[in-house]
């Protein structure tokens, strides 16, 4: 009984764990590509477009 | 481009995933598609997801599939655009070389890429500004960017 609390408990933990990976991962891969959508958006803002 | 693209996923309307299966492994790719303050223009995003979940948009994965990577992509552009015929598309180097990367590749397949999209590039003005002017494959200049559009 033990052993499958135990094995329940790591499951949930290896679980949780690859969700919070995943959140992070969004989180950062948001951050890094506003980052430069920022810059691309400035340069934008400054370009004469062909029409 | 002859190699044969990596099976990609469309995991939500904007983005994309690969898997990059090359001398180092496999390596995790993550394009994005993300609209600017230009209504109908979208910026082309592309990265290496990281073992500890970050994304690195600088990396040079040198991971010896080059071809196949941009093969993958030019057949993402395409998925996209093929959803989006209206948007443009918008992309740059993280580093000046890896827009020049883009430029090159860009210029060596000019022939094949214009049948499919109208190509231009971005130069610097006297001033502050920047021009949107037709891709020339030709030219010996650096371009800032880069914009794709269907054709049809």
């Amino acid at each position: 009984m033990n052993n499958t609390k135990n094995v329940s408990r790591n499951t949930l933990k290896k679980s949780s764990d690859a969700t919070l990976i995943v959140t992070k991962t969004v989180e950062r891969t948001e951050v890094i590509f506003k980052k430069k959508l920022e810059k691309v958006n400035e340069m934008l803002s400054k370009t004469v477009f062909k029409k | 481009m002859s190699a044969e693209p990596y099976k990609y996923n469309q995991t939500d309307t904007i983005r994309y995933t690969f898997i990059s299966n090359g001398k180092k492994g496999a390596i995790n790719k993550l394009v994005e598609f993300s609209q600017t303050s230009q209504k109908g223009i979208f910026n082309f995003g592309f990265g290496d997801l990281n073992f500890d979940g970050t994304i690195d948009d600088i990396a040079n994965s040198n991971n010896g599939d080059l071809v196949s990577v941009l093969s993958t992509i030019v057949h993402i552009l395409i998925d996209f655009t093929n959803q989006h015929k209206e948007y443009k598309i918008v992309f740059t180097g993280s580093t000046l070389q890896r827009t020049k990367i883009y430029q090159q590749i860009l210029r060596r397949h000019y022939t094949n890429f214009s049948k499919v999209f109208f190509i231009t590039g971005l130069t610097h003005m006297n001033d502050e500004r920047y021009i949107e002017e037709d891709f020339n494959p030709n030219t010996l200049n650096t371009y800032i960017a880069f914009f794709i559009k269907r054709k049809s």
